[in-house]
C-alpha cells in the first residue's frame, strides 16, 4: 500500500515527480534516490518512536531548571535532552538500519529490480527463490540474518547499563 | 552471494538511517513537547 502511493507520488504525473524531472531530466521512480525516499517513509516510525520515548523519559525538573537558568528551549534540548537520550537515538538508528536492510515490498514497488541501481539483497533472495536456487537464497538470507542480529546485539549490548542490575549497586 | 546487491542494500540502509536521525529528531521533539498532547 505505502509502496504504491510512494510510486504514484514520485511518478512523472505528480507535482513532485514533474519538479524532479524538470530538475534532473529523469523521474524519481525506479532510481536509487526514489528508493531512499520510499525507505525514509517506510522506516520513519522505527526511528521516531524510540526518539520520542527517550525524550519523554527525561526528567521535566531538569528542563525547568535549565529554563530558570535562562536557557532557551533549543539550548535545553541540545545540552540536556539530547545527551540524556543517547540510548534512544542509538536504538532508533539501529532499528531503522535493520528495518531498511530487510525491506521488500516498498523497494520492489518504488525501485523495481534494476541490477546495481535498485536491486537490494531481499529482492535478490526473491529472484533466487523464483529460479529455485534455494542454496544460494539460503546463503544470502543467512548473511542478512547474521548482520541484523549482530547490529541489534551490539546496539542493545551498548545500551545496557550493567550497574543497574549488578549486585554492587 | 550477490555482493553488488549486498553493498547497495548496506549503502541504502546507512543513508536512510542517517537521514532519519536528522528528520526524526524534530518530529520526535514535536510529538513529545507540543502543548496539544
Amino acid at each position: 500500500m505505502l509502496g504504491f502511493y510512494v510510486l504514484v507520488a514520485l511518478g512523472s504525473r505528480s507535482p513532485l515527480g514533474r519538479w524532479w524531472e524538470s530538475l534532473t531530466g529523469h523521474t524519481l521512480a525506479f532510481t536509487f534516490e526514489g528508493l531512499v525516499i520510499g525507505s525514509l517513509l517506510y522506516s520513519l516510525p522505527f526511528a521516531v518512536q524510540p526518539f520520542a520515548t527517550s525524550f519523554g523519559a527525561v526528567d521535566r525538573q531538569l528542563l525547568r531548571a535549565s529554563a530558570s537558568l535562562g536557557h532557551s528551549p533549543l539550548q535545553t534540548f541540545r545540552r540536556i535532552v539530547l545527551p540524556l537520550s543517547k540510548a534512544g537515538l542509538v536504538t532508533g538508528f539501529a532499528l531503522s538500519f535493520a528495518h531498511t536492510l530487510g525491506e521488500f515490498g516498498v523497494v520492489l514497488m518504488v525501485g523495481g529490480n534494476i541490477p546495481g541501481v535498485t536491486r537490494t539483497i531481499s529482492i535478490d533472495i526473491y529472484d533466487q527463490v523464483q529460479t529455485a536456487n534455494y542454496s544460494s537464497a539460503n546463503q544470502t538470507a543467512l548473511v542478512l540474518l547474521i548482520i541484523s542480529f549482530v547490529v541489534l546485539s551490539v546496539v542493545y549490548g551498548a545500551n545496557r547499563r550493567p550497574w543497574a542490575v549488578g549486585p554492587w549497586r | 552471494m550477490n555482493w553488488q546487491a549486498f553493498w547497495l542494500t548496506v549503502r541504502l540502509a546507512a543513508i536512510v538511517s542517517t537521514l532519519l536521525i536528522a528528520i526524526g529528531i524534530p518530529i520526535a521533539y514535536w510529538l513529545t513537547y507540543s502543548r496539544w498532547r
